[in-house]
């Protein structure tokens, strides 16, 4: 059974159910009366109200059966490999650099939600052996289409922004977030990378 | 329109933000103050939600042409060619506003002309700008900005540890912005020692605390989720007067009745 509580008094966090695809979650909450918004995490759903939040309990028990594959598209996105924690995470992996290269792009990805900034997609599928750390110490400043990983996740920097993940390249000829059209990524979409 | 001649810390383009793309990683930015921005609307003959400057610090400019414009203490001005207008800081508010008649005339991104600067929607206000008004009608409005000085209300949870808030004393850090106001404690807040949680969905007022404990307000401006816990949200009813506290203040929390 999904559970909530208040998130202060105009809103609500839902306790995503597993496996669920974020672009379902998102179209069946904003049909919800009085919604404004839904944030997503990987455990988590935020949704807004325009006045005192209230949803029924069959509306929320409901996300559970909710489908794990949206409708959404599949993304490729052209990477060159020059991140400056490629090594690092060669070493830290136990993988020569080249295959954590081939593992990364291998690998198929999901966007689970967006957040930290506009167009920042959390995406799973990493395989587990390229599972690593965040930096101790984030830096000051992450490249724009910046190519990094950090625990389960993978994603891409749309804006050169602080951050702590580890850095294995540079996305080529996309832009993530866009002043008109939004993010590119959105939940439920697959992402695949490939060397360039 | 008006031509800037000066900005002393950070002026801007809000109106009420853009609600509904927190699912694509877009904060909800808009007035910090809303009341206060409405005051300065209402002054002008807008709407409520019209799009006007925002202003931390000093402002000034001068009229290339007879304009109306309004400020958040409800005083209407009618500005001559050449003549000059000044807004200073407020020793009791943390931020102003100046509404043109008719609304500023910034760029609409994503259904929104309040400015997003570190994403490309839009960009601060520099000296040399020339603000234009973007020509909505206008009718007189009743103006009258009402920011009530109280202890704060907060919503405890969802997380663990927000009961100290209503035990601590507070101020405003210097360090706070448009993405989060930082709260100085009299003493630092107990963290929890279960490590990190998974990252939330966040709202603007809620009261974030990381592990050196010393909570973050979300801001308008702040990050949709975030990685440490939220042990409290500030009442949508006291957000104004929350942010509306001049940086250095002093301020105290209450539990809202529920």
């Amino acid at each position: 059974m999904t559970t909530f509580e208040k998130l202060g008094d105009a809103a609500l966090r839902i306790a995503r159910p597993r496996g669920t695809s974020g672009a379902r979650i998102a179209q069946a909450v904003r049909a919800w009366p009085g919604v404004v918004d839904v944030a997503l995490t990987e455990a988590w759903i935020g949704v807004s109200f325009e006045g005192v939040p209230s949803v029924t309990p069959d509306r929320v028990a409901a996300l559970d059966g909710l489908a794990a594959e949206g409708e959404g598209r599949t993304v490729e996105i052209a990477v060159r490999y020059d991140g400056a924690d490629l090594a690092d995470v060669a070493t830290l992996s136990g993988l020569e650099a080249s295959e954590v290269i081939t593992r990364h792009t291998h690998a198929e990805y999901t966007v689970l939600f967006l957040g930290f900034r506009p167009g920042f997609a959390y995406l799973g599928g990493l395989p587990s052996e390229l599972e690593v750390s965040r930096l101790a110490e984030p830096r000051v400043t992450v490249p724009k289409n910046a190519v990094a990983i950090a625990g389960p996740y993978a994603g891409v920097y749309p804006f050169a922004s602080p951050g702590g993940w580890r850095i294995l390249g540079t996305a080529q000829g996309v832009v993530l977030f866009d002043a008109v059209r939004g993010a590119l990524l959105r939940p439920g979409d697959r992402v695949r990378f490939r060397p360039e | 329109m008006i031509i800037v001649r000066k900005v002393l810390g950070l002026a801007t383009a809000q109106d009420a933000g853009r609600v509904g793309l927190a699912s694509q990683g877009v904060p909800r930015s808009g007035f910090l103050v809303r009341t206060l921005a409405h005051a300065a609307n209402a002054a002008a003959g807008n709407d409520p939600d019209a799009a006007c400057v925002e202003i931390f610090g000093r402002f000034a400019c001068v009229a290339d042409s007879e304009i109306v414009v309004g400020d958040d203490r409800g005083v209407r001005r009618v500005l001559r060619a050449g003549e000059e207008l000044v807004v200073d800081p407020d020793p009791h508010l943390r931020v102003r506003y100046l509404a043109i008649a008719g609304g500023l005339d910034a760029p609409v991104f994503l259904g929104s002309r309040s400015t997003l600067a570190v994403c490309g929607l839009g960009r601060e206000i520099r000296r040399g700008d020339r603000l234009s008004s973007a020509r909505a009608p206008v009718r007189d409005r009743d103006a009258k900005p009402k920011i009530v000085s109280r202890p704060i209300r907060v919503v405890l949870g969802p997380d663990e540890g927000g009961e100290a808030l209503e035990t601590t004393a507070f101020r405003i850090s210097t360090t706070s912005d448009r993405t989060g106001t930082r709260l100085e404690p009299s003493t630092p807040m107990a963290t929890s020692s279960t490590g990190t949680l998974p990252s939330t969905p966040t709202v603007v007022g809620a009261i974030q605390l990381p592990r050196g404990g010393s909570p973050i307000v979300i801001g308008p401006d702040g990050p949709v989720t975030g990685g440490y816990p939220i042990i409290a949200v500030i009442a949508k009813d006291d957000l104004d007067a929350f942010h509306a506290l001049p940086l250095g203040a002093p301020v105290t929390f209450v539990r809202a009745l529920s």
